[in-house]
Order: structure tokens, then sequence, then C-alpha cells
């Protein structure tokens, strides 16, 4: 099983700091005043780099160092994915690009339309994550649908999409979408419709992967877990004699020595510890993370699990040196992901440093392993 | 300020307006001696039709035109990925998106465009299109009638503008119902896009009273245009707003009348006839009102279709929008351009084929005598 490897654009801001409300580039974060912000998109200099021109610049780092795609994350004050990716596609050759978006809020045959006119553009470059997210009282967006809601109405999007896709004339009648006698004309056939990946742990995200996933992201979590959540979804799957691939999205902290990772990241930690700046969703400490912390966040070898707290994104991190993360993502591997979305801020710099220190190491370890296998 | 938009071929172009198909993109059969454009698998070193498009974006730009109009057919390229390559691509060309209320909820079409507002520097424009109903809304997958249609578009509109500056906005429409919402930093506070609104019916033109800038019309004869400006003048006024005349239409210009109609002459010797007659028979029709045409049949003259200083044969060899253009000398097509500024039009959305060439024909030699012109110069602004 060949592995991909993605990079995760930093669609809302990026910096060195751990916490959102420190970084540096872009003008996604409030008004900083102790020092200059960089690639700010109302301050636009002759010659000089907007948020869009440093996107732009992550996404070929990513291609030069050997990333096979970019996940580009929805968040509430990020840049719309969809848009990143049309305006990033020409400036890359063989990048793929992973938009994730909230499917209930477009038209499926829309949707199908802009993803055909992208694989026309891009070779076929494009798949789709297809988000929920909870919604509540400060959700920017003033809609109140619950989870099992937007599944059900990303069922019938995605039965619209593959439908209209491939199997003309096509005609359906459900609950949230309905169409009559949609294809595309032949002379637009022949593109592959985008690979879908999906994530979630309700029983309504599980069935929904089962039926219309081919990636799902699974919470990264010990390996007795991710097996246990592989054979589950697995075997759902098969009741629609379906397969599934498995991801996992993950911050990476890795340097030369073990002790060098965890000394950047405790002291990142400390700095924004220090700040004492308010973090949503940290439970029971409304008042932000304090130092202590720190240790009570090891969530067993080389996993931290503070990243969540400061920053939009998967909750949980893999720490540790070259090889020990190479090790830990061949551990995953072996229990069956293939998907690595992999983050470090600040974004480019970090892409340069996974991509040509860490997936080197990894790469030569599981071609090692299947070596062995077979 | 009078704006010129250039039409972007998103469904196809052809090198020669006498070629009987598109020879640049895929619509077309495949053929000996296409040029490169038409591949499309976007491998490295070839080129998609997208760079194509480009380069007729870059051509609009470095050629004078103020934007470019992306528009949208069920079987043609989209133009959000077109929009978001060229705001990546170009400097200061405007990019006007052709767009239906029924393909995106409010809310993401917010952060879709105030994306496309970051990416470009506040550059979008949208041409809103509430749609022509019958079987080709239900390929969409839209099932409203035709009056609700325009509630939806003008429900839609509301919702736009109400999150755009960041909220918080509630709203309890037929359509759209939201609480508290608002974009937020830093999308939100985005120059917001203006509207280019089509439509001809009372529901249309009462819908885009309340939120349209420009009316769009494709061209008809000068009494047509009167009337309708005057309707959508009287109209917006009960709403307390100005909306600006905007005409789109197809143009052949060259130094001399001679040459243009030479160029039409030409391809009217290459129609084929019996394909018309088909094609025609097949047509699916929507309950959209306000369509204008002039029959043509294998017995009409090239000079036959001559009136007002405009020719009415565009449609007949296969260009899209109002049969009714312009063919002439530089110089003529600058006194009629100067002609609709007078009559009030303060938006042109101009075509032609081949897109790239005639770009530059249009933008090199017949913008300039038309800003020279007075009536340019004193238009309202």
């Amino acid at each position: 099983m060949s592995i991909e490897f993605f990079w995760q654009l930093p669609a809302s801001g990026d910096g060195r700091s751990l916490h959102k409300d420190q970084w540096t580039r872009g003008d996604h974060t409030p008004p900083i005043t102790d020092r200059p912000v960089f690639a700010r998109i109302d301050v636009r200099r002759d010659g000089g780099h907007t948020w869009y021109d440093h996107l732009a610049q992550i996404a070929r780092a990513a291609e030069i160092t050997g990333f096979d795609g970019v996940l580009i994350p929805q968040t509430p004050a990020g840049e719309e994915p969809i848009i990143v990716s049309g305006a990033l596609a020409r400036e890359a050759r063989r990048l793929k690009f992973l938009p994730a978006f909230p499917a209930p809020f477009l038209s499926a045959v829309y949707a199908a339309k802009i993803a055909l006119s992208f694989q026309r553009l891009t070779g076929g470059r494009l798949a789709w994550n297809l988000i929920t997210e909870e919604h509540t009282e400060k959700s920017w967006h003033g809609h109140r649908w619950s989870i099992a809601e937007q599944i059900a109405r990303t069922d019938e999007f995605l039965d619209v999409v593959k439908g209209f896709w491939n199997n003309p004339p096509f005609t359906y009648q459900g609950k949230y979408y309905e169409v009559v006698d949609g294809g595309f004309a032949p002379a637009l056939t022949g593109p592959v419709l985008p690979l879908i990946y999906l994530s979630g742990e309700t029983e309504e995200a599980l069935a929904l992967s089962a039926k219309h996933a081919d990636v799902h992201f699974l919470p990264l979590d010990s390996l007795e877990a991710t097996r246990g959540r592989i054979e589950d979804l697995t075997r759902r799957a098969a009741v629609f004699g379906r397969t599934l691939r498995f991801g996992l999205q993950a911050d990476v902290v890795a340097r030369h020595d073990s002790a060098d990772a965890w000394q950047d990241l405790r002291t990142r930690w400390d700095r924004v510890a220090a700040k004492t700046v308010p973090i949503s969703g940290a439970p029971g400490n409304s008042q932000g993370p304090s130092k202590e912390d720190f240790d009570a966040l090891i969530q067993g070898p080389n996993l931290w699990a503070g990243f969540g707290l400061v920053r939009p994104g998967a909750p949980v991190g893999i720490v540790g040196s070259y090889q020990e993360v190479a090790e830990r993502i061949k551990a995953y591997a072996e229990a069956g992901v293939s998907t690595f979305a992999l983050s470090a801020n600040p974004h480019l710099e970090e892409a340069y440093r996974i991509g040509e220190q860490l997936l080197p190491l990894i790469k030569s370890q599981t071609t090692a392993a299947a070596g062995q296998a077979s | 300020m009078t704006q010129f938009h250039w039409r972007i071929p998103i469904h196809g172009c052809k090198g020669d307006i006498a070629s009987p198909v598109y020879t640049r993109g895929t619509w077309g059969p495949v053929s000996a001696g296409k040029p490169a454009a038409t591949l499309t698998d976007g491998e490295e070193g070839r080129f998609p039709y997208h760079d194509y498009l480009l380069e007729v974006a870059k051509a609009a730009e470095i050629s004078g035109f103020d934007g470019a109009l992306i528009p949208s057919f069920p079987d043609s390229e989209d133009p959000w990925v077109i929009a978001s390559a060229i705001a990546r691509h170009t400097k200061t060309l405007r990019f006007m998106i052709a767009y239906q209320p029924c393909w995106f909820n409010p809310l993401y079409a917010a952060k879709a465009a105030a994306s496309l507002q970051r990416v470009s520097g506040g550059r979008l424009l949208f041409n809103i299109i509430t749609g022509g109903g019958g079987p080709q809304q239900l390929w969409w997958g839209d099932r409203i009638a035709h009056d609700d249609r325009y509630t939806r578009t003008t429900e839609f509109l509301d919702v736009l503008k109400g999150v755009w500056n960041g909220g918080p906005f509630s709203y309890q429409g037929k359509f759209f119902q939201i609480e508290d919402a608002g974009l937020p930093e830093p999308l939100a506070g985005q120059v917001f896009p203006e509207l280019y609104f089509v439509g001809s019916s009372d529901a249309a033109l009462a819908a885009q009273g309340k939120h349209a800038d420009y009316d769009l019309t494709h061209l008809e004869p000068r009494e047509n245009l009167k009337i309708k400006f005057a309707r959508v003048a009287e109209l917006a006024s009960k709403d307390g707003r100005t909306v600006k005349p905007a005409v789109r239409f197809n143009i052949i210009a060259r130094q001399t009348p001679e040459e243009a109609w030479d160029v039409v002459r030409r391809a009217w010797a290459q129609v084929d006839w019996d394909a018309r007659e088909r094609a025609q028979r097949g047509q699916r029709r929507g309950d959209g009102v306000g369509s204008w045409r002039t029959d043509v049949t294998r017995h009409t003259k090239v000079e036959d279709l001559v009136f007002e200083g405009l020719w009415a044969g565009f449609g007949t060899l296969g260009s899209q929008g109002s049969p009714l253009g312009f063919v002439g000398s530089y110089e003529q097509a600058a006194e009629t351009i100067d002609s609709f500024i007078q009559l009030g039009v303060q938006g042109f959305i101009l075509s032609s084929t081949p897109a790239l060439e005639e770009a530059f024909h249009v933008g090199e030699e017949v913008l300039p005598l038309v800003r020279g012109s007075t009536s340019f110069k004193t238009a309202v602004r």
C-alpha cells in the first residue's frame, strides 16, 4: 500500500508561536502591536508579499520537498479552501489539492461542476475533505444544524454528485437535494470524481464513511485504538462492497534529537502560558493553559494533546526525533493508515524540515517494511 | 465611470469565427491542426484550456478593459475556478462571476467571495442570474417557480450584504433563516462586489431595484432599450436607488468597414444551415421573458440583417448572447458605443471570436477612441 503525505496550508494565519493569537504572518490574528505582521492582505507594497503569495510559497515548498498534496483546512476566519485551491492550482505542477468544506452549504450539482472544471484544469489533482462541525450560538454562519443533520445532507450531496458524474441522465429526489435528468455533456466527461475524504466518530459519521468515503480520517490515538477503528470501519464498508483507506492529521514537532523536540515544544508552550490569553475549548481551564499542564497533555510515547487548545485543527500531535516520529508513522502505516496530513508552524520552514528530514526516513522504512511483508 | 468588460469564452473558442466548430478547447470534434490549447490533461509542460482562458484575461487586461465577464453554462468551465486563477495571474483586471443564488448557501458564498476579494485586492463583481426555469433549472437541481426564484435572489443578497461586514445579522426569510451570523475578521469588510443583474420580468426588475448596481441587457433595438431603461429607473427609484444600464453585445471591428464586413461575409458563407435548423428544433425552452430574436433563414443575406448601424446575424454565426451586435470600423464602433453612452449605458460587456485576438482590436483601437469622447467624459459617474 503506497502512502501519501499532505502538508497543511495555514489558511488562517501562521507564525512561530504555538498560539494562534500570537501569529505574525497573515492578518488573521487580533492586532499585534509589539512587532510587524508579515504578508498582510491589506498592505500591498510594490513587489511585496500578501497572504496569498505566502500560501503559494508554502504550496511550492510542499511540492519541492516531496509532499503529494496540500490539505487546506476549513476555519471560521480562514481563507475559503476552494478559492485557495483554484488560486494556487496553476502554480504547482503535481501537487494534489484537498480543500475542506461543509458540503451542506453547496449545491451538489454546482459543487460537481466546480470539481469537474478543477479536474480539467489540473489533470485530476482535486480531492474533497467534506467536514461537519458543531454548530453553536457563536458559529459565524448563523446556522444551527445538528451533526446528524449535516451528515444526512452530506449523504444526499454525495449521492447526487456521484450519480450526476457517473450515471447520466441522473434523477434524484431526496429530502435536501433533487435533480432531474442531470449529467455532464459528453465533451466534459472523462475526468475522475475527486476522492472523498471524510471523518467523524459518531454512528452516523461512520455509516456515511462506509457508504461514501474513499479515505476516512481517524483521530490520532493509540495504535490499539487505531487498529480497532480500522477493523470496525473496514467491516462497515464491506457491507457496501467497498474498501476504505485511512488517514491521520497531525502536528509534528520533529528535531534531530528527541530532547531538542520536547524542549522546543516546552519552551514555546511556556511562552504561550505566560501570555495568559484565554483559550477557547480548554476543558476546565477558562484562564488558558498553565505551565503545569504540559506534562498532563502527554498522551503516550511521542503524542502530545496540547495543540488543539491553542490553534484550530487536530488536537493531538507527534513529538520526537526524526527517527522516533518516522517509527510512529511507520507503526500507524502498518496498522493500516495510508494518508498522513502533517502540519507544523511556521509552515514554510517546517515544510522544508519535514519534507527533507522526515519524509525520506519514513519512505525508506515503509518501503523496507512493505518489502519484508510481501 | 463607464465600465468595459471583455467576455471570457468559457465554453470553448474558435480560432476563426468562420469555423463551424470550436477549435480551441475540447468542445468540438478532435481534428488535425488543433492548437495546443485543446489539451486538457494538465500534465507538466502541456496546456489545458484554462491556460488559454488566462491568456484571454491577460489580453483584456493589457489591451485596456476594466474587467472580464466569466459566464456560466451547464456545459462550460466553472467561473469560480477560472476567477480564482485569474485573480492570481492578472494584476488589475476585474472579473465578473456569473452566479445563480441556488448554487451556494449565502454564507458560503460570502466566505468564498471575501476570499476572492482578499486574493485579488477587491476585483470581484457578480453577474447575478436568477435562472431560466424549465428543464435546465431542474438539471441544476433547482425546482423553484419563476417569481419565487426572484424572491430567493433578493433574500440571498439580503443575507450576503447582511453578513458581509461582520454582523451579527439574523434573518427569517422564506428561503434562508440564520441567527447571529457574520463574516469573521479578517474576511469581513472587504469591498462588496458590484452586482450586474439580468432579467426583464416585473419580478426580476423588482428584485434588482433593491440590490443591483447595473441592469444588464442583451443588445436590442434602441427603442426597446429605452423602454427597458425607463422601467429599470422607475422601479429602482421606488427603492430610492439608482440602477445603471449595461448592455452586452458581440463586436467585430477593423481599420476599415470593408475589412470588418469581409470577416462576416466569409463566416456567413460557412454557416451549416441544415445543422442550424436541426439545432433550433431541439432547443430547450425556459420560462424567462424578454428574449428578442430576428428570424434568419438560409435565404437571408448578410446585408438583410443591418439596421440602426448594427447587425443581427451573430447568433447565426454561433455566437452566444444577442444576435444583434456591431460590425464596422474602429471609428464606427466608437461612435456606436458613444451613442449607447448617450442613451445612459454605463457598463459594456463586449465579446467576439477569437476572444484573444479580438480583445486587442477592441481594447487597443476602439476603447481609446471611446474614452476620448465627450460623452464618455461627461457621463454620469
